[in-house]
């Protein structure tokens, strides 16, 4: 009985702490970035509560155990809360990192002079209009050292994403990322 | 009891797989992050994680993949270098142009590739006739393994250049 009041306890602890913990993480976030940045914001453990509480690069250990609790990762794949994606901006996610694994060395080349088949093919993952290509191969080109400055593929996702949901014309005529830009902002 | 044996089967049952999908799928890890579930399903988008989720849970074996940098739990792995060996491989010639002139977006690309916000010292650091063996013949891994030595031996670029 006594061992029964003392899981609760830490069970209750825990929670307060949880809250306590992911609303001073999310102002940090809030802070550092805008409210329309793009990010994943989980290291090794995964989305989930714990990857609120220690973001990125924090403890993984923790956080996937943090994660583990009381199923919230599971809750949150399945609903997009706590830092996992929804369907839609997964999809779009997954498959820039896996354009990026296969042709991540052409893009930056060809970002580097600012055209090529590889930025258009690109282009058109993010459902572009041809009508802002060249807007799209000049933001690739001009943004080239904030896309790859840690030249990781999913980092690169990560800050290319970023950078494209800024240009206005842009988030007009690519509609992954206006979707992607709605989400952001709800 | 029954749960468990099913769980022991799962263990088996990924283990088994995750040594036949690892070769091919260059699996790294999805929302669930690192763990036996990575190994198996990779970055799989869509329900698939749910799945990767529930086997990175079985026996702790996400935590000890993280203390141990076992079952896809490296920040980077393998992977740190990859997508400027490929760039090196896409733009080799244009590269050894530049290095040759001293300067060129092919040689600032890769500059900013290696993290170095001072392109000039990067250039001046590859100078051609201070490096015969930069060459067009290299494979893309051995082209940035000698600039990599290259940057190595001198202070100047280790300090300023943040992915070496």
């Amino acid at each position: 009985m006594k061992l029964k009041f003392k899981m609760v306890g830490l069970l209750l602890w825990t929670l307060v702490n949880l809250v306590g913990a992911s609303a001073l993480a999310q102002e940090k976030k809030a802070s550092r970035l805008g409210r329309h940045e793009f990010e994943r914001n989980y290291g090794m453990a995964g989305c989930g509560v714990g990857s609120i509480v220690m973001g990125k690069s924090g403890g993984q250990i923790s956080a996937s155990t943090t994660n583990t609790t009381m199923y919230n990762q599971l809750l949150g794949i399945t609903f997009g809360t706590f830092n996992c994606l929804d369907e839609e901006n997964r999809q779009l996610v997954h498959s820039i990192d896996n354009f990026l694994k296969w042709n991540g060395g052409q893009v930056a080349s060809e970002a580097v002079k600012g055209n090529g088949e590889h930025l258009v093919a690109l282009a058109q993952i993010f459902d572009c209009n041809t009508s802002v290509l060249k807007n799209f191969t000049q933001t690739m080109h001009d943004d080239f050292e904030e896309i790859f400055e840690v030249p990781v593929y999913r980092e690169v996702t990560d800050s290319m994403i970023r950078v494209l949901i800024r240009d206005r014309d842009l988030r007009h005529s690519c509609s992954k990322i206006s979707f992607l830009y709605s989400s952001l902002s709800q | 009891m029954m749960l468990s044996q099913f769980n022991v089967r799962l263990l088996i049952l990924a283990t088994t797989q995750l040594f036949c999908l690892e070769s091919f799928a260059n699996a790294r890890y999805g929302m669930a992050g690192c763990g036996l579930g990575s190994l198996v399903l990779g970055h799989v988008p869509g329900k698939a994680q749910i799945l990767a989720v529930t086997t990175n849970n079985i026996y702790g074996n996400q935590t000890s993949g993280i203390t141990s940098g076992t079952s896809n739990c490296t920040e980077y792995g393998h992977e740190e270098y990859a997508l400027t060996i490929d760039y090196i491989n896409a733009n080799k010639q244009n590269i050894l142009v530049d290095i040759a002139r001293g300067e060129g977006e092919a040689l600032k690309g890769l500059a900013t590739l290696y993290g170095c916000k001072n392109h000039k010292s990067f250039s001046a650091a590859l100078k051609f006739e201070k490096h015969p063996f930069l060459n067009a013949k290299q494979t893309g891994s051995k082209f940035h393994e000698t600039v990599l030595s290259i940057m190595q031996s001198n202070q100047g670029l280790l300090d300023s250049c943040s992915n070496v």
